[in-house]
């Protein structure tokens, strides 16, 4: 029986198989309860001194009856200790710096700076986050330098690339290029690994990139973390996608050797003049140097304790991707007229890409795929050329799960 | 009449500047002032409100070469000279007299012609003269300046002293040169800092986009001064304003002793506080390029645009600066930034190094 495509307006049913982690991730469980808690302690302190006191100490001194009235904040031991908790969580050595902003495209927009210091050229892949381009991009043409881009995202998600064959194109184009700096996306927003190291060995080997800057947006606490190899000069990421914080808030770690103290001169350079301004990013930094301003603007700490909470499930739960057989994924959707877009097992994620088979689900409005889903309980992110993004749940895929999904690839396939 | 006169001058393509003058008032004789206001209506109603016709008697009269006194009177006696001998000469002492004529009008027609070559050299010397101020006229500061040197020079003229008058021949061939280095596109300063003003001036300008360096540091002094810090601060706003800035930093090997990873700590500051503000930076060792002694100068290269040689005393005091604009110069100097750069190893991976051997923690 074939079904009418539903016209936007249609009710929207509750999901029951939230598949969109690489959009928003679901806030995750401590999370939620130091958010709540923290709206209960705003209503009862708001800006107190007690308040204060707590923000920058911490609930190290509270009564039992305190730690028991507000559970989710009774582990908070001020900004210092979070970091430390991220450090943790990525493996980074305990006296690097961390920053943390409300947005994450204030980090990015330091990033290009960072870059256009020394570097002529910034190499980039297909495979990257558009709106992080479009920063580096603007920058470069407002000083005159290039951003190249190395075309990735056919060859592994089409020809079949291994780790191999990307790592040779990334060199041949930056050095048929002439780039001097690596901006990457370690896992892209279309579920592919990169093979950062051994294409950051290679270059150095070879050319030696004058900054070299990895988005880790969508790997951190998806795949594991680990920057004690220092492969990079600044890694950028956020929490509130496979990290599930929920709220927003940008995480640029650094500290090599070569290129700690450039950050830190950059950085103070930028937010003294203005052209960096995040009131979190200076708020947090305040706090550690336990300085803070007396008229500083207002800003929102939810970010920071949703963060907490958030590392806290983090650090024990693991990582969430798991190893997936993506071949029974690829079985269901071939059935449901749906072909998947595999990378090789080396670059393969939580993230599945999938594409209509039927031409007229090609040229469908990807909004209205993506409400389609929405009306059968399934969240996911849909593209233009009938290519839908699948993150799968850490736990994998439950039994009554792969029903619903099934159910709706088969609804969607079948509307005219 | 005023028609006739019109009709007439178009017809000899005589609208042209020698027959009309913009603006001038009206000098008429009574004789055409009628019909001067019917010209004046014809010009106004052909878009030329503002000019009037060249009246006939403002042309330059000359009289006929033939009325004048010195042909009449040569020709008149060499008639009747011709005319006695051939009345009382022989055929043959005519011949000799006409010939004489004849040699005479030739030497005479010669030494005419080699007179007006000379006066032509004259005018075209006055002319070339002239184009002097009329080149400069476009340019107000110079033309300025052109005549304050001039005035000097005709004061110094007037001078009788012999001595004042050596002495500013002596310092004017100084400033000769200076000037003529100037219009080869090269600019000298000479014991003195000054040059630092127009190296600031050159790295604030807009169109620069890479500004490369050579820095030959033979002691810790280097750039340690007032105006050397000042012009490190010029540095680091420029690059913080977008400025892409390479600098090759050659060693003496004391600073940098053989076989140590980073260079000693009585220059590293330097070189890391450049580092750190996001300049490009290059290490060289100066016994390693002691076989190419060209490539051992303070440079810098201001794009394509220009390069400056700074010379130093043993105390890092500017002897000398010269800015070079000549683009061969440019073009020379960015050969010896290639091959110097074929020496250099970067900053960033002595960190690196540096960081493996616990440099920073010690």
């Amino acid at each position: 029986m074939i079904e009418p495509f539903p016209s936007d307006e249609s009710p929207v049913q509750p999901t029951q198989l939230y598949l969109d982690t690489a959009k928003l991730g679901r806030m995750s469980p401590s999370a939620r309860c130091a958010h709540d808690d923290l709206s209960r302690l705003a209503s009862d302190e708001a800006g107190s001194p007690f308040f204060d006191r707590f923000l920058r100490d911490g609930a190290g001194d509270w009564t039992a009856s305190l730690a028991a009235r507000y559970p989710g904040l009774a582990g908070w031991r001020g900004v210092g200790r979070l970091k430390d908790q991220l450090r943790k969580l990525v493996g980074t050595k305990v006296d690097h710096p961390i920053l943390l902003a409300s947005r994450s495209a204030q980090l990015m927009k330091l990033a290009a700076r960072l870059f256009f210091g020394p570097c002529h050229n910034v190499l980039v892949s297909d495979l990257g986050w558009p709106g992080y381009h479009a920063i580096l991009e603007g920058e470069a043409r407002r000083l005159g330098r290039r951003v190249t881009v190395v075309l990735l995202r056919d060859g592994v998600l089409r020809k079949g690339w291994g780790e191999e064959e990307v790592s040779r194109a990334v060199q041949d184009t930056y050095r048929q290029s002439g780039c001097d700096g690596v901006f990457l996306s370690t896992v892209s927003n279309l579920g592919v690994r990169l093979p950062i190291s051994r294409i950051v060995s290679a270059l150095e080997a070879a050319s030696e990139p004058r900054f070299v800057v990895l988005d880790g947006a969508q790997e951190l606490n998806h795949v594991p973390t680990d920057l004690s190899r220092e492969e990079c000069d600044l890694y950028l990421a956020g929490a509130h996608k496979w990290l599930g914080a929920f709220n927003p808030l940008g995480l640029g770690f650094y500290g090599r050797y070569r290129s700690r103290a450039l950050i830190d001169t950059l950085l103070a350079a930028l937010t003294g003049t203005g052209e960096i301004d995040d009131p979190l990013l200076r708020l947090s930094g305040q706090f550690e140097r336990d300085l803070v301003e007396a008229f500083s603007e207002t800003v929102s700490l939810v970010p920071l304790f949703s963060c907490h909470g958030a590392v806290n499930d983090a650090v024990v739960g693991g990582s969430r991707c798991r190893p997936t057989d993506f071949s029974l994924l690829a079985t269901l959707a071939a059935e449901c007229g749906w072909s998947a877009l595999v990378p090789e097992p080396p670059m393969q994620t939580a993230i599945l890409l999938l594409q209509s088979i039927h031409a007229d689900v090609r040229t469908r409005d990807p909004a209205l795929v993506r409400a389609h889903f929405g009306r059968r309980g399934v969240a996911l992110t849909s593209y233009a050329d009938g290519l839908i993004r699948l993150s799968l749940p850490a736990d994998g895929l439950q039994p009554e799960g792969w029903g619903i999904l099934r159910e709706s690839l088969v609804s969607v396939s079948n509307c005219p | 009449m005023e028609l006739e006169f019109l009709r007439h001058s178009i017809r000899s393509g005589a609208f042209g500047w020698n027959w009309f003058a913009f603006g001038l008032p009206p000098r008429r004789s009574h004789s055409v002032s009628a019909g001067g206001a019917l010209s004046d209506r014809l010009l106004s109603l052909a878009g030329y409100p503002n000019l009037r016709p060249m009246l006939r008697e403002d042309k330059i009269f000359r009289r006929s070469a033939l009325l004048s006194f010195r042909f009449l009177f040569t020709a008149v006696l060499g008639s009747v000279l011709m005319g006695l001998v051939c009345a009382f000469g022989s055929p043959a002492a005519q011949l000799a007299v006409l010939g004489s004529f004849v040699s005479i009008l030739g030497g005479l027609f010669l030494a005419y012609l080699a007179q007006q070559d000379e006066r032509e050299r004259h005018r075209d010397a006055a002319i070339e003269s002239l184009s002097v101020p009329l080149a400069l006229a476009s340019d107000p500061e110079l033309f300025r300046l052109y005549r304050a040197l001039c005035q000097g020079l005709t004061a110094v003229a007037q001078h009788t002293d012999s001595i004042l008058r050596d002495v500013a021949v002596q310092k004017l061939g100084s400033v000769a040169e200076q000037i003529t280095g100037l219009g080869e596109g090269k600019v000298v300063f000479a014991l003195t800092e000054g040059w630092r003003t127009v190296y600031e001036r050159l790295l604030s300008a807009p169109g620069l986009k890479t500004y490369r360096s050579v820095a030959w540091v033979r002691n810790p002094s280097y750039w340690q001064d007032v105006p050397g810090r000042q012009s490190m601060r010029v540095n680091f706003e420029a690059v913080l304003r977008g400025l892409l800035i390479e600098r090759v930093i050659i060693l003496h090997d004391d600073l940098w002793p053989v076989g140590a990873t980073l260079p000693t700590l009585a220059i590293r500051p330097w070189i890391e506080e450049q580092h750190n503000h996001g300049l490009w930076i290059l290490l060289v060792r100066e016994s390693e390029i002691a076989r190419e002694p060209d490539l051992l100068a303070d440079t810098g290269l201001y794009g394509t645009r220009a390069v400056g040689v700074q010379e130093l005393d043993e105390h890092s005091r500017t002897l000398r600066f010269t800015l070079d604009l000549d683009p061969q110069s440019v073009r020379v100097a960015e050969e010896r930034w290639r091959r110097l750069a074929l020496y250099a190893v970067s900053f960033r991976s002595l960190l690196d190094r540096a960081e493996g051997a616990g440099y920073h923690t010690a």
